[in-house]
């Protein structure tokens, strides 16, 4: 499901994307949640993962793999890079 | 933001070659760009402007426009004071309506008189603009100008008709044109004119006084050499859209990135009616790839090149290339489209096989099955 106000140069399955994502050229973005305003750069892949709002992953960053299990989160207006590995979410 | 000026969206014999798509509605209300309609452009340049007096000068089948427009809630022109006018021809005589655009002026003097602002905009429905009139006022004010008339230089209008502009030195217009004239300029008039609401209202009476009822042919040509007429120069992204191949161009022209940032988000946002749909469902066997598509779709084919606006349903196996389906249209499964504008509410049969060309595209009117 993609809502108005996006711009998907990528490819996108399974996933739900809000207004204003930008998806850039070459992603893939599976089995995902991604909230307003997020910009997701070139090259990105993107499996079984909450992007907050307004986050930025810089361009080839991966996350989370196709068959895992676990679910990635990413947290509002947080900025991804590269060689970034994500944590476990902590159970409070 | 100022708020010296009124805003006038004047739609009385707008040039119109857009055939079937204005059978039942005017050129204001012809759905452009997925989700909007073309009068949304102008007006939401006029309230990111700051103004917030906008009278439209409705003509002919304006159900459509009364529609669309409402209360002008989502340009924010719903207030107590100023807000949207809609002017219908205030006239018993149906011959009446053949009249040019200074009589309707007249007719509504009072509305005029009654308001205070210093500055009217007079402006069309049929370009496609973002433009920032406070910027084109202080322009006016900064040239000592008595009418400022906003231009585009522009080589190639994509198919759209406009009146042609030469300028002289200092931005002075030196002369204008019909779009039909021999003048060879690449500078076209945007049909945005700027003024004092007192000289329009003197160039109103005037000119009817003598005979003469087209406020641009008439009152505004003849007196070239009279008034300080100024063009300004307009930098941001243009459509003219008044001919059936110049909506098709324009359409596919918004699919470049660059054109499509240019237009919806400098200066400011483009507003519409509001509707709330859910989001786009790509199901099983979709593809999609440079196209607009709005809310509320369900797509279960192939969409390449294409606009669809909202509620478009493209069955199974069909393949939209270079189209344009407007609200609702239902693409049966396997059907091939190309080059094709569906009005609103179509229908196409399963395993059909439409095709028209780049310059003279297949158009559907309203509510057709195929």
């Amino acid at each position: 499901m993609i809502t108005e106000g996006c711009v998907v140069e990528g490819e996108v399955s399974r996933s739900v994307v809000f207004s204003g994502v930008e998806i850039g050229e070459g992603s893939l973005i599976s089995e995902s949640v991604i909230m307003p305003g997020a910009v997701i750069g070139a090259g990105c892949k993107v499996y079984r993962t909450i992007i907050g709002e307004n986050a930025v992953l810089e361009p080839g960053v991966m996350l989370g793999s196709p068959d895992g299990t676990e679910i990635g989160v990413v947290g509002s207006d947080e900025k991804i890079g590269r060689n970034h590995s994500l944590q476990e979410v902590q159970q409070p | 933001m100022i708020n010296k000026a009124m805003g006038v969206v004047n739609l009385i014999h707008e040039t119109d070659e857009l055939e079937s798509l204005t059978a039942t509605r005017c050129p204001a209300t012809v759905p452009f760009g997925a989700r909007y309609r073309l009068i949304d452009f102008i007006l939401s340049s006029m309230v990111n402007s700051g103004i917030s007096k906008v009278a439209v000068f409705a003509h002919t089948k304006y159900r459509s426009l009364m529609d669309h427009l409402g209360s002008g809630r989502p340009w924010d022109l719903h207030t107590r004071q100023s807000g949207l006018f809609v002017l219908p021809p205030s006239s018993d005589q149906i011959h009446e309506l053949s009249r040019g655009d200074l009589y309707h002026f007249y007719q509504h003097r009072d509305y005029f008189q009654r308001c205070k602002l210093e500055y009217v905009v007079v402006t069309r429905s049929h370009m496609v603009c973002n433009v920032d009139l406070d910027a084109v006022i202080d322009y006016h004010e900064s040239q000592n100008a008595d009418i400022t008339v906003i231009c585009k230089k522009q080589a190639d209008l994509l198919g759209g008709k406009t009146r042609k502009v030469e300028l002289g030195e200092g931005g002075r217009v030196k002369d204008m044109q019909d779009h039909f004239g021999n003048m060879d300029s690449d500078v076209h008039s945007m049909e945005i004119y700027v003024m004092k609401k007192d000289l329009l209202m003197d160039l109103v009476q005037t000119s009817l006084a003598q005979g003469q009822d087209h406020l641009v042919r008439h009152a505004i040509l003849s007196r070239i050499d009279r008034l300080r007429i100024f063009g300004y120069l307009y930098e941001g992204y243009l459509g003219v859209v008044n001919t059936v191949e110049a909506y098709y161009r324009t359409s596919m022209d918004l699919l470049r990135p660059e054109a499509w940032r240019e237009l919806f988000f400098r200066p400011g946002p483009i507003f519409t009616k509001t509707k709330d749909e859910p989001p786009t469902r790509y199901l099983e066997g979709a593809k999609t790839g440079n196209s607009l598509i709005a809310n509320g779709c369900k797509i279960e084919g192939t969409v390449i090149n294409s606009v669809l606006f909202r509620g478009v349903h493209v069955g199974k196996g069909a393949v939209i290339r270079n189209s344009i389906v407007m609200q609702n249209g239902v693409i049966g499964d396997g059907t091939q489209l190309d080059r094709v504008i569906l009005d609103k509410e179509s229908q196409v049969e399963p395993h059909r096989d439409i095709r028209g060309t780049a310059g003279l595209p297949f158009v559907a009117g309203k509510r057709k099955t195929i």
